[in-house]
């Protein structure tokens, strides 16, 4: 069977009778093809990559977090809310020496918007009247912290601070960081109560 | 086409051939390179969870040696609460979990010492010192310990931090190695 090519075509019917070859168009038309095709295949192991890399951010956000939940756990059940909260005048070891709200996780990068550099922040059900100090209520309208609740075992829900009377402890851990596709976010929920044998 | 024309349109498609396989390998390279770590960490962290989760149902009071930071251990024995029988607290047979004698293996044990032992190796790929550690005497890599081994851990009041540095060879023979690190709060 003879195959004949548009150039064998023409060369065939007369119409260009002198020369048979590639033209400059045909050649454009193939380089430019061949780019496409490699800048695909480029784009394409760049994107995987990236996606490799992005896919990792999220264990090593959740290990953090759960590192710090376990440092929480940690610490005497009754000074949690102070070490952990952001009132760094409430500390147990003097103002500004508990470990506080904020934290940095080491291979993730904070967003530009952070006011200091950090990635991770912790929340409790609080609220802060007029002119007040942070306080630990009961009487926050927070469902995500399964608020509002008892926390400190009365069974008695008021709108009185519980920073030092507390049995149970829910925490939230946001972690927010500046991914290869962007801002990303996570989020972790617990209760902390005290361990007695 | 003259001679001319076909030796440099077979000149340039061989470059471009070539260039295009240079590409090709590079990447494939990368991605073997990539998969290898991506495998390694994923191995590490099986084993630190399985550590971390073995550890976590321990009584604070079994844990045997009771290291301090800055002085680490690379063996932890404990004992799991199977729960309480007539008001007081039942203890499994007593389990350990440690570097095996050429420090390469994470070995869990149960009942270690005894006839009865059983032991099970978690890794096998275990760095001789922790990544950026080396046997000088100092901290090299910072962490508050001094020439730890690729196993090691650190009992602070109820916590337990579990360090794991894991290496083997990758795809083009260098070795690669991940650190994984994770601290536990035991619960009994």
């Amino acid at each position: 069977m003879l195959i004949r090519t548009p150039v064998a075509r023409r060369v065939a019917s007369g119409r260009h009778p002198s020369r048979a070859g590639i033209t400059l168009l045909e050649a454009v038309l193939a380089i430019g093809v061949m780019t496409v095709a490699v800048g695909l295949f480029s784009s394409m192991v760049v994107s995987t990559s990236r996606q490799r890399s992005s896919n990792h951010e999220y264990p090593v956000a959740s290990e953090a977090v759960r590192t710090l939940l376990e440092g929480m756990r940690n610490q005497e059940f009754a000074q949690v809310f102070a070490q952990y909260n952001d009132n760094p005048q409430d500390d147990p070891g003097g103002p500004g020496s508990a470990p506080g709200h904020r934290f940095a996780i080491e291979g993730l990068d904070p967003l530009p918007t952070s006011p200091d550099g950090f990635v991770a922040e912790v929340f409790f059900p609080t609220f802060v009247p007029v002119g007040e100090t942070v306080q630990l209520r009961e009487d926050v309208q927070e469902a995500s912290l399964g608020m509002p609740r008892d926390l400190s075992g009365d069974s008695i829900i008021d709108a009185e601070d519980h920073a030092d009377d507390y049995v149970l402890l829910p925490v939230r851990v946001e972690v927010d960081w500046s991914g290869r596709y962007g801002a990303r976010h996570l989020e972790i929920y617990t209760m902390l109560t005290e361990f007695r044998k | 086409m003259t001679a001319m024309e076909l030796v440099l349109a077979l000149a340039l498609l061989a470059i471009i051939a070539l260039k295009a396989s240079m590409v090709l390998t590079s990447a494939n390279e990368a991605q073997q390179q990539d998969s290898a770590i991506m495998a390694l960490e994923d191995q590490a962290r099986r084993a630190l969870d399985q550590i971390a989760y073995a550890v976590m149902g321990s009584d604070r009071d079994s844990l045997i040696p009771d290291p301090e930071s800055p002085i680490f251990s690379t063996s932890l024995r404990y004992s799991i609460s199977l729960g309480v029988e007539d008001g007081e607290v039942v203890w499994d047979d007593p389990e350990e979990i440690g570097l095996s004698l050429d420090e390469s293996q994470v070995i869990w044990r149960k009942n270690p010492g005894t006839a009865e032992e059983l032991r099970v190796a978690w890794c096998n790929v275990v760095r001789p010192f922790l990544e950026g550690e080396i046997p000088n005497g100092t901290d090299d890599n910072g962490n508050g310990i001094v020439d730890e081994n690729g196993l090691s851990f650190v009992v602070e009041r109820d916590a337990v931090t579990i360090r794991l540095s894991v290496q083997r060879p990758g795809p083009q023979n260098q070795p690669i190695s991940e650190t994984v690190s994770t601290m536990v709060t035991v619960r009994n």
